[in-house]
């Protein structure tokens, strides 16, 4: 079964190059949010198996959206990999993103493989 | 002033508290190598006063803490379009104007966020803002009545790239 991925990034330029990328590898874009609080809204309706999470965002942070998301995942005893793309990358961000429990945090800009590697580390 | 600085106006107040000219350099050239495979090349800075006629998109990222700063992003029509057809492989003709402007303005903020992972390791932190776009032919933009403290000019084949740093 096709892994499924849900996108949570204020660029719709973003959007569009994770969700070309994903596909070309057989991956499912189930959803797509622009900011945190739309992200927890479509991973509570739709449970995917991976998160790619932007940090700075309007309305909810990203690292706001993980700390939510994470509190549903214990609520509903369910699992999911959050992987964190950001162009923010100090060690302060990453080692906050680490302790809500971010899988892996991926800077921008980034490519393909990238993208991909992060991906099959999540299976 | 050290040749790693580059400073059109420095305010010795804030002395410490700038960014270096080469880690400026370092994250324009890094940020659309690896986003669009092109070949940034810095070249030298023309007058001043021609700085800012080559505009039509600025992306726009405000920074706060150890250092307060305004990043610019700033190139005309033409390399726009090359450069974000380079990033998302949509043929020129077929981008819509909002995906240039989201572009250009997700390049400014990946330049902002490269140079904060680099200034970070010199004990300086700063928080960024959601980016934006400043459109319009021929526009410039100040801070109050300053122009850019820090100018910094890229080629991609022919064409202009112009990366500015407002200490605010």
């Amino acid at each position: 079964m096709k892994k499924r991925v849900l996108i949570v990034d204020d660029s719709p330029l973003i959007h569009s190059l994770l969700r070309k990328t994903l596909l070309k590898y057989g991956y499912e874009v189930c959803g797509d949010a622009k900011n945190g609080r739309e992200g927890v809204e479509m991973f509570r309706q739709l449970m995917p198996d991976t998160v790619f999470m932007d940090i700075n965002m309007p309305v909810m942070d990203g690292l706001e959206a993980v700390k939510n998301i994470k509190q549903i995942c214990e609520e509903l005893n369910v699992k999911a990999r959050i992987i964190m793309l950001s162009a923010i990358g100090d060690d302060e961000v990453t080692v906050k993103a680490r302790n809500l429990g971010v899988f892996i945090f991926l800077k921008k800009p980034f490519d393909d493989y990238t993208i991909i590697s992060a991906m099959s580390m999540t299976e | 002033m050290s040749d790693t600085y580059y400073s059109i106006k420095k305010d010795e107040d804030k002395k410490g508290n700038e960014i270096p000219s080469f880690f400026v350099s370092n994250a324009v050239k890094n940020v659309i190598f690896t986003m669009t495979g092109l070949e940034v090349i810095e070249t030298k800075v023309p007058d001043a006063a021609d700085v800012d006629f080559i505009s039509h998109i600025s992306g726009v990222v405000l920074i706060t803490g150890s250092i307060n700063a305004m990043f610019s992003l700033t190139v005309a029509k033409p390399m726009a379009y090359l450069l974000v057809s380079s990033m998302t492989g949509i043929l020129p003709q077929n981008l819509r104007e909002e995906e240039l402007y989201d572009g250009i303005t997700e390049l400014v903020n990946m330049i902002s966020g490269e140079t904060r992972a680099q200034m970070s390791g010199r004990g300086l932190h700063f928080s960024t803002l959601p980016p934006f776009a400043i459109i319009g032919d021929k526009h410039f933009v100040l801070h109050k009545n300053k122009v850019a403290n820090l100018v910094k000019k890229f080629l991609v084949g022919d064409k202009d790239i112009y990366f500015k740093v407002y200490f605010l």
